[in-house]
Protein backbone atom coordinates (compact mmCIF):
# COMPACT_ATOMS: atom_id res chain seq x y z
CA UNK A 1 0.00 0.00 0.00
CA UNK A 2 2.81 2.32 1.06
CA UNK A 3 4.70 1.45 -2.15
CA UNK A 4 1.63 2.15 -4.27
CA UNK A 5 1.16 5.53 -2.58
CA UNK A 6 4.79 6.46 -3.24
CA UNK A 7 4.49 5.39 -6.87
CA UNK A 8 1.35 7.56 -7.35
CA UNK A 9 3.01 10.56 -5.66
CA UNK A 10 6.10 10.13 -7.84
CA UNK A 11 4.07 9.91 -11.06
CA UNK A 12 1.96 12.96 -10.11
CA UNK A 13 5.07 14.92 -9.09
CA UNK A 14 6.89 14.11 -12.32
CA UNK A 15 3.86 14.86 -14.50
CA UNK A 16 3.46 18.26 -12.72
CA UNK A 17 7.17 18.92 -13.11
CA UNK A 18 7.03 18.29 -16.85
CA UNK A 19 4.04 20.67 -17.22
CA UNK A 20 5.93 23.37 -15.29
CA UNK A 21 9.05 22.71 -17.36
CA UNK A 22 7.09 22.89 -20.64
CA UNK A 23 5.48 26.16 -19.57
CA UNK A 24 8.83 27.56 -18.56
CA UNK A 25 10.37 26.66 -21.93
CA UNK A 26 7.40 28.20 -23.78
CA UNK A 27 7.52 31.43 -21.78
CA UNK A 28 11.28 31.67 -22.17
CA UNK A 29 11.11 30.98 -25.92
CA UNK A 30 8.47 33.63 -26.48
CA UNK A 31 10.13 36.31 -24.33
CA UNK A 32 13.52 35.71 -25.98
CA UNK A 33 11.89 36.13 -29.37
CA UNK A 34 10.24 39.37 -28.23
CA UNK A 35 13.51 40.61 -26.79
CA UNK A 36 15.32 39.89 -30.06
CA UNK A 37 12.65 41.64 -32.13
CA UNK A 38 12.74 44.64 -29.76
CA UNK A 39 16.51 44.83 -30.32
CA UNK A 40 15.96 44.73 -34.10
CA UNK A 41 13.34 47.46 -33.80
CA UNK A 42 15.85 49.62 -31.93
CA UNK A 43 18.23 49.19 -34.88
CA UNK A 44 15.58 50.30 -37.41
CA UNK A 45 14.54 53.23 -35.19
CA UNK A 46 18.07 54.55 -35.12
CA UNK A 47 19.52 53.71 -38.51
CA UNK A 48 19.36 55.25 -41.93
CA UNK A 49 20.54 51.92 -43.34
CA UNK A 50 18.10 49.10 -44.12
CA UNK A 51 20.50 46.20 -43.70
CA UNK A 52 18.94 42.75 -43.32
CA UNK A 53 22.34 41.24 -42.47
CA UNK A 54 22.72 43.62 -39.50
CA UNK A 55 19.13 43.06 -38.38
CA UNK A 56 19.69 39.29 -38.68
CA UNK A 57 22.91 39.45 -36.66
CA UNK A 58 21.20 41.45 -33.91
CA UNK A 59 18.31 38.98 -33.79
CA UNK A 60 20.62 35.95 -33.72
CA UNK A 61 22.89 37.37 -31.03
CA UNK A 62 20.16 38.65 -28.68
CA UNK A 63 18.00 35.53 -29.09
CA UNK A 64 20.84 33.05 -28.49
CA UNK A 65 22.17 35.01 -25.55
CA UNK A 66 18.71 35.18 -23.97
CA UNK A 67 18.14 31.43 -24.47
CA UNK A 68 21.51 30.58 -22.91
CA UNK A 69 20.95 32.71 -19.80
CA UNK B 1 55.52 78.65 -75.09
CA UNK B 2 58.54 77.78 -72.92
CA UNK B 3 57.13 79.84 -70.07
CA UNK B 4 53.79 78.05 -70.38
CA UNK B 5 55.50 74.65 -70.22
CA UNK B 6 57.49 75.81 -67.16
CA UNK B 7 54.32 76.79 -65.33
CA UNK B 8 52.65 73.50 -66.17
CA UNK B 9 55.66 71.57 -64.79
CA UNK B 10 55.70 73.82 -61.71
CA UNK B 11 51.98 73.20 -61.18
CA UNK B 12 52.44 69.44 -61.48
CA UNK B 13 55.32 69.57 -58.98
CA UNK B 14 53.18 71.55 -56.53
CA UNK B 15 50.37 69.04 -56.89
CA UNK B 16 52.80 66.20 -56.26
CA UNK B 17 54.19 67.88 -53.13
CA UNK B 18 50.64 68.56 -51.93
CA UNK B 19 49.56 64.98 -52.52
CA UNK B 20 52.61 63.64 -50.63
CA UNK B 21 51.32 65.41 -47.54
CA UNK B 22 47.85 63.88 -47.74
CA UNK B 23 48.34 60.74 -45.70
CA UNK B 24 46.57 60.62 -42.37
CA UNK B 25 45.60 58.19 -39.65
CA UNK B 26 42.77 59.43 -37.46
CA UNK B 27 41.65 57.43 -34.49
CA UNK B 28 38.08 57.62 -33.17
CA UNK B 29 36.32 56.41 -30.04
CA UNK B 30 32.71 55.41 -30.06
CA UNK B 31 30.03 56.18 -27.48
CA UNK B 32 26.76 54.23 -27.40
CA UNK B 33 25.40 55.43 -24.04
CA UNK B 34 22.27 56.67 -25.78
CA UNK B 35 21.45 53.09 -26.84
CA UNK B 36 20.70 52.27 -23.20
CA UNK B 37 18.67 55.49 -22.86
CA UNK B 38 16.65 54.60 -25.96
CA UNK B 39 15.72 51.18 -24.51
CA UNK B 40 14.75 52.86 -21.24
CA UNK B 41 12.54 55.32 -23.11
CA UNK B 42 10.88 52.50 -25.04
CA UNK B 43 10.48 50.48 -21.83
CA UNK B 44 12.37 47.67 -23.52
CA UNK B 45 13.30 46.18 -20.14
CA UNK B 46 14.44 42.89 -21.67
CA UNK B 47 17.35 44.60 -23.42
CA UNK B 48 18.31 47.17 -20.76
CA UNK B 49 21.11 45.10 -19.22
CA UNK B 50 22.40 43.95 -22.60
CA UNK B 51 22.48 47.50 -24.00
CA UNK B 52 24.31 48.66 -20.86
CA UNK B 53 26.99 46.02 -21.53
CA UNK B 54 27.03 47.01 -25.22
CA UNK B 55 27.62 50.67 -24.30
CA UNK B 56 30.44 49.69 -21.93
CA UNK B 57 32.02 47.46 -24.58
CA UNK B 58 31.82 50.28 -27.14
CA UNK B 59 34.19 52.35 -24.98
CA UNK B 60 36.95 49.78 -25.50
CA UNK B 61 36.65 49.71 -29.28
CA UNK B 62 38.90 51.91 -31.34
CA UNK B 63 38.17 52.88 -34.93
CA UNK B 64 40.52 54.29 -37.50
CA UNK B 65 40.14 56.47 -40.59
CA UNK B 66 43.04 56.00 -42.99
CA UNK B 67 43.47 58.58 -45.74
CA UNK B 68 45.69 58.14 -48.75
CA UNK B 69 45.28 61.05 -51.16
CA UNK B 70 41.77 60.76 -52.59
CA UNK B 71 40.77 57.55 -50.85
CA UNK B 72 39.76 56.86 -47.27
CA UNK B 73 38.94 53.69 -45.40
CA UNK B 74 37.13 53.60 -42.06
CA UNK B 75 37.50 50.41 -40.06
CA UNK B 76 37.89 49.01 -36.58
CA UNK B 77 41.01 48.20 -34.67
CA UNK B 78 40.72 45.14 -32.48
CA UNK B 79 38.55 45.86 -29.46
CA UNK B 80 39.08 44.67 -25.92
CA UNK B 81 36.15 42.65 -24.66
CA UNK B 82 34.68 42.65 -21.16
CA UNK B 83 35.35 39.24 -19.58
CA UNK B 84 32.47 36.82 -20.01
CA UNK B 85 30.71 38.92 -22.63
CA UNK B 86 32.69 38.04 -25.75
CA UNK B 87 30.68 38.73 -28.83
CA UNK B 88 28.99 41.94 -27.65
CA UNK B 89 31.14 43.75 -30.21
CA UNK B 90 28.65 42.34 -32.76
CA UNK B 91 26.04 44.64 -31.25
CA UNK B 92 28.41 47.62 -30.99
CA UNK B 93 29.10 47.29 -34.72
CA UNK B 94 25.44 46.69 -35.60
CA UNK B 95 24.18 49.78 -33.80
CA UNK B 96 26.84 52.10 -35.19
CA UNK B 97 29.18 51.80 -38.22
CA UNK B 98 27.92 48.29 -39.27
CA UNK B 99 31.12 47.43 -41.17
CA UNK B 100 34.00 49.04 -43.07
CA UNK B 101 33.58 52.07 -45.33
CA UNK B 102 35.73 53.04 -48.28
CA UNK B 103 35.37 56.34 -50.11
CA UNK B 104 37.03 57.39 -53.34
CA UNK B 105 36.73 61.15 -53.69
CA UNK B 106 38.00 61.00 -57.27
CA UNK B 107 35.13 58.83 -58.52
CA UNK B 108 32.79 59.90 -55.65
CA UNK B 109 32.20 56.25 -54.88
CA UNK B 110 31.21 55.08 -51.37
CA UNK B 111 31.66 51.37 -50.74
CA UNK B 112 30.32 49.51 -47.71
CA UNK B 113 32.37 46.48 -46.68
CA UNK B 114 30.75 43.67 -44.72
CA UNK B 115 31.24 39.98 -44.18
CA UNK B 116 28.65 37.39 -43.25
CA UNK B 117 29.35 33.70 -42.65
CA UNK B 118 32.77 33.99 -44.28
CA UNK B 119 31.56 35.78 -47.40
CA UNK B 120 32.75 39.34 -48.12
CA UNK B 121 30.41 41.93 -49.55
CA UNK B 122 31.53 45.16 -51.24
CA UNK B 123 28.47 47.31 -51.79
CA UNK B 124 28.18 50.41 -53.96
CA UNK B 125 26.26 52.77 -51.69
CA UNK B 126 25.65 55.53 -54.26
CA UNK B 127 26.85 58.64 -52.45
CA UNK B 128 23.98 60.86 -51.36
CA UNK B 129 24.86 64.40 -50.41
CA UNK B 130 22.79 65.27 -47.37
CA UNK B 131 21.14 68.60 -46.92
CA UNK B 132 23.66 70.02 -44.43
CA UNK B 133 23.14 73.31 -42.68
CA UNK B 134 26.56 74.90 -42.12
CA UNK B 135 26.75 77.13 -39.07
CA UNK B 136 29.26 79.66 -37.72
CA UNK B 137 29.46 77.85 -34.39
CA UNK B 138 33.00 76.65 -33.68
CA UNK B 139 34.95 74.58 -31.17
CA UNK B 140 38.47 73.21 -31.00
CA UNK B 141 39.11 69.47 -31.23
CA UNK B 142 42.68 68.18 -30.84
CA UNK B 143 43.98 71.67 -31.66
CA UNK B 144 41.93 71.96 -34.87
CA UNK B 145 39.28 74.64 -35.21
CA UNK B 146 36.02 72.90 -36.13
CA UNK B 147 32.75 74.21 -37.53
CA UNK B 148 29.35 72.79 -36.70
CA UNK B 149 27.06 71.40 -39.40
CA UNK B 150 23.67 69.76 -38.93
CA UNK B 151 21.14 67.91 -41.01
CA UNK B 152 17.84 66.16 -40.38
CA UNK B 153 18.00 62.43 -40.95
CA UNK B 154 15.05 60.19 -41.68
CA UNK B 155 15.45 56.71 -40.24
CA UNK B 156 14.31 53.39 -41.66
CA UNK B 157 11.31 53.06 -39.34
CA UNK B 158 10.41 56.66 -40.21
CA UNK B 159 9.27 57.35 -36.67
CA UNK B 160 10.49 60.91 -36.83
CA UNK B 161 13.25 63.14 -38.07
CA UNK B 162 16.44 63.24 -36.12
CA UNK B 163 19.16 65.85 -36.11
CA UNK B 164 22.72 64.75 -36.81
CA UNK B 165 25.56 67.06 -35.77
CA UNK B 166 29.03 67.02 -37.33
CA UNK B 167 32.09 69.03 -36.33
CA UNK B 168 34.46 69.32 -39.29
CA UNK B 169 37.73 71.15 -39.70
CA UNK B 170 38.67 73.37 -42.61
CA UNK B 171 42.31 73.02 -41.46
CA UNK B 172 42.36 69.66 -43.27
CA UNK B 173 40.33 70.29 -46.37
CA UNK B 174 39.45 66.73 -47.23
CA UNK B 175 35.86 65.43 -47.42
CA UNK B 176 36.32 62.39 -45.19
CA UNK B 177 34.72 61.24 -41.95
CA UNK B 178 33.63 58.26 -39.87
CA UNK B 179 31.30 55.50 -41.15
CA UNK B 180 29.19 56.58 -44.14
CA UNK B 181 29.90 60.27 -43.54
CA UNK B 182 32.47 60.62 -46.32
CA UNK B 183 31.99 62.96 -49.25
CA UNK B 184 29.74 65.21 -47.20
CA UNK B 185 31.53 68.24 -45.82
CA UNK B 186 34.50 70.36 -46.99
CA UNK B 187 36.81 69.27 -44.14
CA UNK B 188 37.46 66.14 -42.13
CA UNK B 189 34.74 65.33 -39.56
CA UNK B 190 36.35 65.04 -36.12
CA UNK B 191 33.15 64.58 -34.13
CA UNK B 192 29.83 63.16 -35.21
CA UNK B 193 26.70 62.91 -33.09
CA UNK B 194 24.08 60.63 -34.58
CA UNK B 195 20.97 59.59 -32.73
CA UNK B 196 22.42 56.88 -30.48
CA UNK B 197 26.09 56.93 -31.46
CA UNK B 198 28.82 59.55 -31.04
CA UNK B 199 32.21 59.31 -32.79
CA UNK B 200 35.07 61.41 -31.41
CA UNK B 201 38.55 61.75 -32.90
CA UNK B 202 41.20 61.03 -30.29
CA UNK B 203 44.33 61.42 -32.41
CA UNK B 204 45.31 62.79 -35.80
CA UNK B 205 48.59 61.63 -37.26
CA UNK B 206 50.24 62.58 -40.52
CA UNK B 207 51.83 59.39 -41.73
CA UNK B 208 54.17 58.21 -44.48
CA UNK B 209 53.01 57.46 -47.98
CA UNK B 210 50.89 54.30 -48.34
CA UNK B 211 48.40 53.04 -50.86
CA UNK B 212 44.80 51.95 -50.44
CA UNK B 213 44.07 49.50 -53.23
CA UNK B 214 40.98 50.35 -55.23
CA UNK B 215 38.46 47.50 -55.40
CA UNK B 216 37.87 45.68 -58.64
CA UNK B 217 34.58 46.57 -60.30
CA UNK B 218 33.67 42.89 -60.66
CA UNK B 219 33.81 42.48 -56.86
CA UNK B 220 31.37 45.32 -56.17
CA UNK B 221 27.65 44.60 -55.95
CA UNK B 222 24.74 47.01 -56.09
CA UNK B 223 22.77 48.07 -53.05
CA UNK B 224 19.71 46.31 -54.50
CA UNK B 225 21.59 42.98 -54.76
CA UNK B 226 22.90 43.38 -51.20
CA UNK B 227 19.48 44.24 -49.81
CA UNK B 228 17.97 41.21 -51.52
CA UNK B 229 20.56 38.93 -49.86
CA UNK B 230 20.14 40.68 -46.49
CA UNK B 231 16.36 40.42 -46.57
CA UNK B 232 16.74 36.66 -47.04
CA UNK B 233 18.81 36.52 -43.81
CA UNK B 234 16.18 38.40 -41.80
CA UNK B 235 13.37 36.32 -43.33
CA UNK B 236 15.22 33.18 -42.26
CA UNK B 237 15.23 34.33 -38.62
CA UNK B 238 11.59 35.40 -38.77
CA UNK B 239 10.54 31.99 -40.12
CA UNK B 240 12.75 29.87 -37.88
CA UNK B 241 11.55 31.46 -34.61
Amino acid sequence: MKKLFLAVVTVVAFSNFSVVADEKVNVSFSSCEDQAFDAVETYYDNSSEDNGFTAGLIFEYVYNRCMNE
Amino acid sequence: MKRKRFFIILLLLCLRIYSQESFYEIEYTINLDKLYESAKKKRDNGNLQLFDITAKTAKSISLVLLISDNISIFKERKGIMIDGHEGVETLVRAYSYEGGWMYDDFSKKLIFINSYQGKNYFVDKKLQIRNWKLTNETKTILGYKCNKATYIRTDVSNKGNNEVTAWYTNDIKMPFGPANYAGQLPGIILELDELIVVYKATSIKKIGKFKIERLKEKDIITEKQYKKEGDKVMEFYKKSN
